[in-house]
């Protein structure tokens, strides 16, 4: 049986759609996030998430993701290994969105235990030493700090950008050693043992520093915490 | 095993919500919590402060971890199992479980007041930890199915062409992408918004050979729309191949077409 013209099979307006010029249908998945997910806050997405919804999580990886993937790249110091950790984190954040517990913390900690521990794994799995982004807050690698291509709600992007400001400035009032020896339990994943073996301090005194260093950070940023949640 | 008394644990809580905790120390804050809302809320303080550490800087992924990562959230809502938490290969009992238990009973004779409900818990992490191994190795096969599918894209080279297909509604129709890879003569076809074909019927997807139509595949999609179709025989090249058809023809597929194209699109080089 032969195939008649297309014309003849698709009806009046024939192969207009079939041109190689029809805009190319997005898949729902590309479509940008929608007004109503965007001014969500974080807890509701993550609800979101956890009943299916993947504009949800398309949201939910718009506001983070570039948090995420600055915090992984400074731990693993590869762009390529770190979009896969990003991505693995993500998808773990999807997965376990219904175990999500907000008397443990905020949906934002939890994201980034989540890719932080991925991460450590990662270079545990490697044996590997991070190559550490330098540590300090004023040196920006040329890489980071681009802002994302999708916008999330206005006001948290706004937050966000304040945050960010807020915690720069909390570290700057840390004694250098504090700020270090909390860096380097964070970013790699050492012990206070680790740390002191690094620094080639007491035990004890590393213990301190960290301790006294995290309540400083408390109390210096927590006005700002309960404004941003 | 060292006892810690509440102040010890409470002490702790700043260096355990960065990581910076011993083993021994892990495994004794890990057994508190379970039972004390009082080191929670410690806890759970110094992680939102450990969470504003993380958000020092802002770095932008590249747009393909986007689409992979809500391509996957799609072919997820499909998956009959549950993806464990962690994706390590082999999920080992931690070393702090034994220790925990140990820790718990040095807390009971050094605090005694508290409730210890912390061997339960063990032992039905244990079970759990046995299922998820059964459902990471399932989850791992489905992984390795679909990097063979992605090799049928990105294995090409300069040889793949990509055909759009699509419906007159180009908004809320059907579309299909269909990839061509001519240096391993396959193809694959992914499609969305294409609702299974009615009960006895099927998809059949056409190449159009100067003129002539040359059956490709018979699928059918899946009820949420979508179909991911690989490792599709084809034409060792392309020549001649002007345009890619969809009908919906008896179930099994039909040595021609019977009905009209509701779907397709011109050839072109990707």
């Amino acid at each position: 049986m032969s195939l008649p013209t297309m014309d003849a099979y698709v009806g009046h307006n024939a192969a207009s759609h079939l041109a190689a010029t029809q805009p190319y249908p997005l898949p729902s998945f590309l479509m940008t996030e929608s007004a109503g997910h965007a001014s969500l806050n974080d807890g509701a997405l993550v609800i979101a998430m956890a009943k299916g919804d993947e504009r949800a999580a398309a949201s939910f990886y718009d506001r983070y993701s570039p948090t995420v993937m600055a915090l992984v790249y400074r731990m693993i110091g590869d762009r390529a290994d770190a979009e896969s950790i990003v991505l693995e984190a993500f998808m773990q954040a999807w997965r376990t969105a219904a175990r999500f517990d907000a008397q443990r913390g905020s949906a934002a900690s939890w994201l980034f235990t989540i890719a932080r521990t991925r991460a450590l794994d990662f270079l545990r799995t490697a044996k590997r030493q991070a190559r550490l982004v330098p540590v300090s807050v004023d040196d920006v690698a040329g890489e980071i700090l681009a802002a994302p291509d999708r916008m999330g709600h206005p006001v948290f992007e706004a937050e966000q950008s304040e945050q960010r400001t807020a915690v720069a400035a909390a570290l700057r009032t840390l004694p250098e050693n504090q700020r270090v020896a909390i860096e380097l339990a964070y970013f790699e994943g050492l012990s206070h043992a680790e740390i002191a073996e690094r620094l080639s301090e007491p035990l004890g005194t590393i213990k301190t520093r960290v301790r006294l260093g995290m309540v400083k950070l408390r109390d210096v940023l927590r006005p700002h915490a309960e404004v941003v949640s | 095993m060292k006892s810690f008394s509440r102040e010890e644990l409470l002490e702790l809580a700043p260096a355990y919500a960065v990581g910076a905790t011993s083993p021994e120390e892990t495994a004794a804050m890990e057994a508190a919590l379970a039972i004390s809302p009082e080191l929670a809320a410690e806890v759970a303080s110094f992680r939102e402060v450990a969470a504003t550490i993380a958000q020092q800087q802002s770095m932008k992924p590249s747009p393909s971890v986007r689409s992979a990562f809500l391509d996957r959230v799609s072919e997820s809502k499909n998956a009959t199992i549950a993806v464990p938490i962690s994706a390590a290969p082999v999920v080992k009992t931690p070393r702090w479980v034994p220790m925990a238990v140990a820790a718990a009973l040095a807390l009971a004779v050094g605090m005694g007041g508290w409730n210890f409900k912390l061997r339960n818990d063990v032992t039905s992490r244990d079970a759990r930890i046995d299922s998820l191994n059964g459902q990471l190795a399932t989850a791992n096969a489905s992984s390795e199915h679909r990097h063979e599918q992605l090799n049928t894209i990105l294995e090409g080279e300069q040889s793949v062409f990509l055909v759009h297909m699509t419906n007159i509604d180009t908004t809320s129709g059907p579309g299909i992408q269909f990839f061509w890879n001519q240096k391993q003569h396959r193809g694959l076809l992914h499609a969305f918004r294409l609702k299974p074909a009615a009960p006895g019927r099927s998809y059949q997807l056409w190449l159009l050979v100067k003129g002539k139509p040359v059956s490709a595949s018979v699928f059918n999609s899946d009820p949420d729309g979508h179909a991911i179709i690989s490792d599709i025989q084809l034409p060792p090249t392309p020549e001649g191949v002007t345009d890619v058809l969809l009908t919906e023809e008896p179930a099994g597929g039909s040595p021609g077409p019977t009905s009209a194209p509701f779907v397709g699109g011109k050839m072109r080089a990707l």
